[in-house]
């Protein structure tokens, strides 16, 4: 999905045109994967008859692109997709037709036209937010509010950050790459953290160094996460500036 | 859309794939429990992915789900990670849909198609807190339904089932269920119920006949216990295949199915009657489906479901009578849409090639061809219909159409095997492998050859011309497939042919059970309750437990397998007709014997029986 197949092919044909989707992902769907909502996605397209643009070849594919895999598990209030369509369409009404077929756990919340010259939504991806719930059965110290509140409040956070190969992990500062946090109540914490294709920072890999950090021990399944909405950075200089992708 | 799951997200998050317990597909039919008088369960009994592919089960959940007073819902087997969760948490089976137990379901219809799904029948029942045994069953189970190809013979797992549907499942349900209506709670006996449901055409209520067996193990006599019952229960057919249900919108799964796209059925039945294929059988007489129902079908079917692909599935779409005109149709659409066709079971010619280059993608798609014997004398014995020069004819016309990828089916342990069979197996596939160095010019070629040969073992099935033969022992089968492979290894072209076979084991197994009796039953228990389970999977296939299980009953599994019967054996499944006569067969199995073919439907009528029917091509022959 990385590849940059979707934007050279998109510089070929003037006609076509690129929109971006927002979408949620709740209930009983989040347990579809990735790669099953990708498939999902392509049924609800062609049930909706959206004029999407398809791949030239024997086998012609939709054009189409996701931002970022949410893990199975997790639900989601900022989900997007980028898809080229042939010709303009209106957006309520792409909208509506794609929200009547699709089922109520995915709901389509926006569609937009993107500039011609737009990156793609996965190439915008910088930082996602989350609500992250330690679940009941775990055994919270009553000072846990205190200690994740200190924690994040830290002037570093060094945190042994597990690399992607051969196991194995790398000493951070979370810090740099934290940039926002909150308390929501006694068990929930939101947070906003980079997600770039470099450095990117799990949500249960936070979760976890908070636990950590609070002397708390995650058993099977310890996290309820929230993912409420990917940015992209829209800073020109070394500042760090937030813009939802919609 | 239905959040209220069975299983908690702990559980969901342990297990490989929880998208295949927790129902909402797309189509999937969601109704008021308060507003139904009916909850039916439909199961096949492997993991979701297999059962989701099945045709059979999505046209019943649509003819269900038609019927105001009925919620149909379904169910599959949960995968062994699950399956221990659901037994170590005592966590009742549940169906997709509502996700409520299926105890307390008033139907649990359990599809058979094929032999090695019989443990996780008791899965099944066990996970769900039914009784295995129908004799235990009361009023507060589910009435337990089987249905599908092996309930031609379901004799052995007949004592886990309280009633089999012999047929088409379209016609007869509608009756059974105002029936159901009419008596339960009226304080009717289970069993009694079941005298009465037996008496609607093809309803087999096994625990309504007795069984006597010879000395020699043989049966002596099926009888029925109740005068009222019948005798023979004969086969359900429909009689309009363009009157009648199937599904515009299937259910869409989540998961990758083993079958991702739309399976729309042109026809029923074969004309072919080759002697070891007891679909060709049992699903006579041949009944198509007309091109504006195929048309309409195809259309808001891919509408409403979404998916880019569409299969014309039938035993041999070949013999479809108008199938360029239907292609014509599909191709017209598909292009439009960015649908792909896909067309399995065509036989050999060149009409057939001329149809896959326009569907398919000649680089990179392979032919696959059934041959299913290596020699004349075998195909002849078999009334495969189709010689060497046809073979050829069809790979040479492949072959100049770009095609350089073949494959190559054959049958291994056929009634009146030898050793020039095998031979042949390694010949033929030189043979076609050579044509193609002769045919393509060298500047043409897509490289080598490629000849995929992969024989499986055959096993005797009912209601079939072979179901007299004597089926090889397992040191049989291996000792060909050994012979196949050094039979392929010497001939010239063998560096273009790549070969594989089939299990040994399973297919033994396979074989008591497609011609077993009620007997078997307790080695089926016997077996589940010492581990077998998804005996269908071969990581989890234990034979050293079903050799222990037969053992410990006292069962052979040699007098199901090897033994030839005598012309006048009385059989497990003779309580049932499928329409062809036992006469018919028997002339069939004899004119095997002669290595004498018979002619296809549409050349000539061979008095099979289906007649009786008075439908499709017994139909149209007598006008």
């Amino acid at each position: 999905m990385r590849s940059g197949i979707f934007r050279c092919w998109y510089m070929q044909d003037s006609q076509a045109v690129k929109y971006r989707v927002k979408f949620s992902k709740k209930g009983a769907l989040r347990y579809i994967s990735h790669l099953d909502v990708m498939r999902y996605f392509q049924k609800v397209i062609r049930r909706a008859e959206i004029p999407v643009k398809y791949s030239e070849g024997f086998s012609p594919h939709q054009l189409l692109s996701f931002a970022y895999p949410l893990s199975l598990g997790y639900t989601s209030d900022g989900e997007y997709l980028d898809m080229v369509m042939t010709e303009r369409v209106n957006e309520e009404e792409a909208l509506r037709r794609l929200n009547e077929c699709s089922e109520s756990g995915i709901k389509i919340l926006a569609v937009k036209e993107l500039d011609e010259k737009a990156r793609n939504c996965m190439a915008c991806v910088f930082a996602a937010s989350y609500n992250i719930t330690i679940r009941e059965k775990i055994t919270l110290p009553d000072d846990f509010c205190k200690k994740v509140i200190d924690f994040f409040g830290q002037e570093t956070i060094p945190v042994n950050k597990p690399k992607k190969k051969n196991g194995g992990s790398v000493l951070i500062d979370l810090k740099q790459y934290l940039y926002d946090f909150r308390m929501i109540d006694d068990r929930t914490f939101y947070i906003c953290v980079n997600s770039g294709s470099e450095t990117n920072i799990r949500p249960d890999f936070v979760a976890g160094s908070v636990c950590e950090y609070c002397n708390v021990v995650p058993n099977e399944n310890p996290f309820y996460i929230h993912r409420v909405e990917i940015y992209e950075n829209i800073s020109d200089n070394e500042n760090v500036e937030l813009r939802a992708l919609i | 859309m239905n959040d209220n799951l069975a299983l908690s997200d702990d559980i969901l998050m342990s297990v490989e794939k929880p998208a295949r317990y927790i129902g909402n597909e797309v189509n999937a039919v969601y109704k008021d429990p308060d507003k139904v008088d009916i909850r039916f369960v439909m199961c096949f009994p492997d993991v979701y992915e297999i059962g989701m592919s099945h045709l059979g089960i999505q046209i019943l959940y649509d003819m269900f789900n038609k019927f105001e007073d009925t919620w149909c819902e379904r169910v599959y087997s949960p995968w062994p990670d699950l399956d221990a969760i659901m037994r170590k948490e005592k966590l009742p089976l549940f169906a997709l849909e509502s996700q409520q137990p299926i105890k307390d379901f008033d139907f649990l219809g359990i599809t058979l198609q094929y032999e090695m799904c019989y443990t996780n029948i008791l899965q099944i029942l066990d996970l769900a807190g039914i009784p295995l045994y129908s004799s235990e069953r009361t009023w507060d189970d589910p009435i337990v339904f089987g249905g599908g190809p092996c309930s031609y013979n379901p004799e052995p797992v007949a004592e886990f089932f309280d009633i089999f549907y012999i047929g088409e499942g379209e016609t007869r349900y509608r009756e059974f269920l105002d029936l159901y209506k009419k008596l339960k709670g009226t304080g009717i006996s289970r069993n009694d119920f079941l005298i009465e449901a037996s008496k609607i055409p093809g309803m087999y209520v096994p625990s309504l006949y007795e069984i006597k067996y010879n000395d020699d193990f043989t049966i002596r006599s099926i009888e029925p216990m109740h005068p009222s019952v019948p005798r023979k229960i004969t086969k359900e057919v429909v009689k309009d295949l363009n009157d009648t249900f199937f599904p515009t919108a299937p259910v869409v799964p989540y998961l990758k199915s083993y079958s991702d796209r739309i399976n729309l059925e042109i026809q029923r039945g074969c004309i072919r009657g080759c002697r070891f294929c007891q679909a060709g059988q049992v699903y006579r007489p041949v009944r198509e489906r007309s091109i504006d129902f195929l048309l309409d079908t195809a259309v808001s079917s891919l509408k409403n479901t979404g998916f880019d692909e569409i299969t014309l599935s039938s035993l041999s779409s070949s013999d479809y009578s108008k199938l360029d005109e239907l292609i014509e149709g599909l191709i017209k659409y598909c292009d439009e849409n960015n649908i792909n066709i896909s067309l399995p079971s065509l036989r050999i010619d060149a009409f057939s090639l001329d149809i896959m280059s326009k569907i398919q993608d000649v680089k990179k798609s392979s032919l696959t061809f059934a041959p299913e014997a290596g020699s004349q004398r075998l195909r002849d014995i078999i009334n495969k219909n189709l010689t060497v020069q046809n073979i050829l004819n069809g790979c040479e016309q492949a072959f100049i159409g770009g095609w350089n990828k073949v494959k190559l089916y054959f049958m291994l342990g056929l009634p009146f095997e030898n050793d020039e069979d095998i031979n042949g197996i390694a010949n033929l596939a030189n043979d076609i492998a050579a044509l193609y160095y002769e045919t393509v010019p060298k500047e043409k070629r897509m490289g080598r050859a490629q000849i995929t040969v992969s024989t499986s073992f055959f096993v005797p099935k009912p209601f079939t011309p072979f179901q007299w033969a004597s089926q090889d022992r397992k040191e049989d089968f291996i000792d060909k497939a050994y012979r196949t492979r050094k039979a392929i290894s010497g001939v010239l072209n063998q560096k273009s042919i790549k070969y594989n076979w089939h299990e040994t084991d399973t297919s033994v197994l396979e074989g008591v059970f497609a011609r077993g009796d009620r007997r078997l039953s307790k080695v089926i228990l016997n077996a589940y309750k010492k581990g077998c389970i998804f005996d269908a999977w071969s990581e989890y296939y234990k034979n050293d437990l079903w050799l222990e299980a037969f053992e410990e009953c006292g069962i052979s599994m040699d007098h199901y397998t090897t033994r030839e019967r005598p012309d006048d054996e009385i059989f497990p499944w003779d309580m049932l007709d499928c329409g062809v006569s036992k006469e018919f067969l028997l002339r069939e199995w004899h004119k095997a014997k002669e290595g004498v073919p018979s002619p296809n439907c549409k050349e000539k009528c061979n008095g099979c029986g289906a007649a009786s029917f008075g439908v499709g091509i017994c139909r149209t022959h007598k006008q």
